[in-house]
């Protein structure tokens, strides 16, 4: 036996969490689909096959005060912005949802980052498995899968008149309380999985790093930070503090590329990447051998954004070949 | 011979005498044309030619400045690069123009709108010409993207842009795509002084991109890259083509790179110029 | 949960010039708690806020021996950070983070001769080093010290060399690359300084700080008068927003110079696939 619930039940469902959550769903945005905040389950938009951006901004927001910075004559105030409500992303993909046991590695390795922590602590993630994979999906070479439930709360399957519910954790059981659901006998379809790629070995990789190879793939490359802005797992960030008047100073967090010409560069002007040539190296490096070599798992979850969006049509899947191939 | 084979053919020649060290065409990539560097005569075998080479590769020249290259340059592309020679990016003779008689480009599998405006099917400059100029029934540019915009209230149109605006992410992709934007360091990543802050927020979004959209007046050859590379399909070129428009209106219908002799009227300063 | 990047203010106790665009500031803790458990050790760095501009890392300047809770930092003025600091005086407040990162093996090199070679601002993390060693003086064998710098008015610690120099078996030497009218002293490369002083491997360790171009020929100075790669110890210079391995900018292959450093053998650096 398993769960289902019929999509009348989904919408008053979610309808009844909006009241206590901010939920967060793929809704539309002019001509794109984003995880945004929702105020009514009519938004929700079921037929996407992938957003344009990932969910991370929900985690690792695009801009955030980490320290609200209060100057007068009696001196200086330090405070943390409080985090407003806890959070439901709903319809969140099981490659976005591994992206952040990803981003867990690195942020709650200790000394551990409160923001990121904190989002973490108050989220809770309704996936909706994929049917079949999309152009420049290769989640299966990543170590996930269409159907993978094992980074989510709650794993939805869609089925002829509504979805298979799978309730994974504790919090994903507690979620579904308020939900209306029923039994069928027969499981859902199985999802289509993308082809799984060979990966290199680490010595290959190390074997390749002096290789005319960047140089020529950055030829083509805009040094551009869409990929990384895209990326689920892309997480580096830029510290600025921002002054509003002489009194509000706000120290901000935002999002920021590896592939910025500046994002190496000392202030006395020292730039150990000074070209789009060790800048792309590294991005891939990071990605899919650096990043594993120190926390057993790749910085990649094959969502397939970047392979799509690059105006320069620099595809990790190529890269993968590539190195792994003659 | 096809059009394809006279591009390899020319890049090869080009290359075996040694008279460029790359040919910077259009390959075929894993999900599209891409851009394809050729610096053997074998690379050159993955050059296509179709009407999916909508990308403007001149903003590649600006990474091989004082080398030898030759460029696949479509009409507007050519534009770009005398903009770049007017600019001293470039030098002329360090840059061999394989100029494409151009058929019109497509973008997500339908004719692109300046593409059916374009009247303008052969390159002005070029070293060689090839292709023929397709014999096709122009309809001239209307601007009524602009109209529309020019007839809304100075707040709708706020409201406009600042919707629009707002979905930027601040990802420099239609920076990064433009020929146009070579600056050693953007004035919105400067931090001494600061002029733009690290906010990925509305005012800084704002700033950026009016600034860059001023910034390229009298130089925008209307290739629309930025728009086609922006992640978050922001209308980029309808903010450059009001300011072509105006351009055109204030300086005697004046294109930019249209004509190598010609110099650019925003880097041109007279004595005798109306300051208003 | 605790914020590591939540900085602690702090006070400057004094402000201080060392060398042209060099300054050294004394900072007390406000909470005389976090003060007293603020531990750190030479090599060690600590993120300093400019509030209003933004913070930057910089390597603690003193033992915590001597200055028991207050801390010290020397800074350069070089970028928007340190300019910021270099406006403030005596009595305002700054917000400190850290310690942050590894440490130079002082416990280890016990019973060794020491070779200390320092270049401009790389003098800053070097003088916990020297402090522990003239305040354990008979933990260590003979210290031999090379300071450099562009020129006279750069040299760092400058009232603090007839100390050093005093210590008991003790070799101390300073070089400035170009002199000026006043300057007695030796002038030349740290690297002719090395050669001269040509200090034997014989059971030595040479620790080493300075711009990296400056290290880069210092360790083949070091290696032609026959220490192994093991025999030296260096730090390693980076841009970073956080310090605590999360901002991605630090990282050389899978170390973090904030935490795996700034302090690395050259052994290990010589494993890296990149120079850095």
């Amino acid at each position: 036996m398993i769960q289902t619930i019929s999509r009348a039940s989904l919408t008053l469902w979610l309808d009844a969490l909006t009241r206590d959550y901010t939920v967060i769903a793929p809704r539309r945005v002019e001509n794109l689909v984003l995880y945004k905040p929702i105020s009514s389950a009519e938004e929700v938009v079921y037929d996407f096959g992938r957003t344009g951006l990932s969910a991370k901004e929900h985690f690792l927001p695009m801009m955030q005060s980490i320290v609200n910075i209060h100057k007068d004559q009696n001196g200086l105030i330090l405070e943390v912005p409080r985090l407003g409500r806890s959070q439901v992303i709903f319809g969140l993909r099981p490659c976005d949802a591994r992206a952040l046991r990803v981003l867990d590695a690195v942020m709650l390795s200790e000394p551990a980052d409160a923001y990121y922590g904190e989002r973490r602590k108050n989220t809770v993630t309704v996936g909706i498995a994929c049917k079949e994979p999309q152009e420049g999906c290769f989640c299966t070479s990543m170590g996930g899968a269409p159907d993978d439930e094992k980074d989510l709360d709650i794993l939805l399957v869609e089925m002829n008149d509504g979805y298979a519910v799978k309730a994974v954790t504790d919090g994903g059981r507690a979620l579904l309380a308020g939900a209306s659901l029923s039994e069928a006998d027969a499981p859902p379809p199985v999802s289509k999985a993308p082809e799984a790629l060979q990966l290199p070995t680490l010595e290959t990789w190390q074997g390749r790093f002096n290789e005319a190879y960047w140089a020529r793939l950055s030829d083509r490359c805009l040094g551009c930070r869409l990929c990384a802005y895209v990326c689920p797992t892309c997480y580096c960030f830029d510290v600025r503090d921002y002054a509003e008047n002489s009194s509000e100073i706000k120290r901000l967090r935002c999002w920021d590329s590896c592939q910025a010409s500046g994002c190496y560069r000392l202030a006395g002007g020292h730039n150990p990447r000074p070209t789009k040539r060790e800048r792309l190296r590294q991005r891939f490096y990071h990605k899919l051998v650096y990043y594993g070599q120190r926390f057993q798992v790749d910085l990649c979850v094959g969502c397939g954004r970047c392979v799509v969006q690059c105006p320069a049509n620099i595809d990790i899947r190529e890269i993968i070949a590539d190195v792994a191939g003659q | 011979m096809e059009v394809i084979d006279e591009i390899k053919a020319k890049a090869r020649a080009l290359l075996e005498n040694g008279q460029v060290e790359c040919v910077i065409g259009y390959g075929l990539g894993s999900l599209k044309v891409r851009p394809a560097f050729a610096y053997t005569p074998a690379e050159v075998e993955r050059f296509v030619w179709n009407s999916n080479c909508n990308q403007n590769l001149v903003n590649y020249l600006n990474d091989k400045k004082d080398r030898k290259v030759a460029i696949v340059a479509k009409p507007c592309d050519v534009r770009a690069i005398n903009v770049l020679i007017h600019e001293s990016q470039v030098k002329r003779e360090n840059v061999y123009i394989i100029g494409m008689a151009c058929p019109g480009m497509e973008w997500q599998g339908q004719p692109e709108a300046r593409c059916r405006h374009c009247d303008q099917r052969v390159p002005v400059m070029y070293d060689v010409l090839i292709g023929q100029a397709p014999n096709v029934s122009v309809t001239p540019d209307d601007y009524a993207d602009v109209a529309a915009l020019e007839a809304m209230s100075s707040e709708e149109r706020l409201a406009f842009w600042a919707r629009e605006f707002d979905r930027c992410i601040r990802c420099y992709a239609c920076r990064q795509a433009c020929f146009g934007c070579y600056c050693f360091e953007c004035v919105a990543e400067q931090l001494d002084p600061q002029w733009v802050g690290i906010a990925i927020d509305l005012p800084e979004k704002q700033l950026f991109h009016i600034m860059r959209a001023y910034h390229l007046a009298g130089r925008c050859v209307g290739c629309q890259e930025c728009e086609r590379v922006c992640p978050m399909g922001l209308p980029l070129s309808l903010l450059n083509r009001k300011i072509a428009k105006e351009v055109a209106e204030l300086f005697g219908g004046y294109r930019a790179g249209a004509d190598a002799a010609v110099a650019p009227p925003l880097a041109t300063f007279r004595k005798e110029d109306d300051l208003e | 949960m605790s914020n590591p990047l939540l900085p602690h203010l702090a006070t400057l106790t004094q402000v201080k010039d060392l060398a042209v665009g060099i300054r050294l500031f004394r900072c007390k803790f406000n909470d005389s708690q976090v003060g007293a458990n603020f531990d750190y050790r030479p090599g060690q760095f600590g993120f300093l806020s400019a509030f209003g501009v933004g913070e930057s890392p910089f390597g603690l300047t003193s033992t915590k021996g001597r200055l028991n809770s207050e801390v010290e930092f020397a800074v350069a003025r070089v970028g928007t950070v340190t300019a910021a600091l270099h406006e403030l005086e005596e009595g305002d407040t700054v917000g400190i983070r850290g310690p942050y990162g590894n440490w130079f093996p002082l416990d280890e090199v016990k019973g060794k001769r020491i070779i200390i070679i320092g270049g401009g601002i790389g003098m800053a993390p070097l003088r916990p080093v020297i402090q522990t060693i003239i305040d354990n003086r008979r933990d260590y064998d003979e210290l031999i010290l090379l300071c450099a710098a562009r020129q006279p008015n750069l040299l760092v610690f400058k009232e603090e060399y007839d100390e050093w120099a005093a210590a008991p078996n003790t070799r101390f030497h300073v070089t400035v690359d170009v002199g000026d009218n006043s300057w007695k002293g030796n002038v030349g490369l740290i690297t002719k300084l090395l050669a001269d002083v040509a200090p034997t491997p014989d059971n030595a360790v040479a620790i080493t700080c300075g711009p990296p171009i400056m290290i880069k020929f210092v360790l083949k100075g070091l290696k032609e008068l026959g220490f192994t790669p093991e025999q030296i110890v260096t730090t390693l210079e980076s841009k970073m927003k956080c310090g605590i391995g999360k901002c991605g900018r630090c990282n050389v292959g899978e170390r973090y110079i904030c935490l795996d450093g700034p302090v690395f053998r050259y052994d290990q650096i010589l494993k890296f696939l990149e120079e850095f």
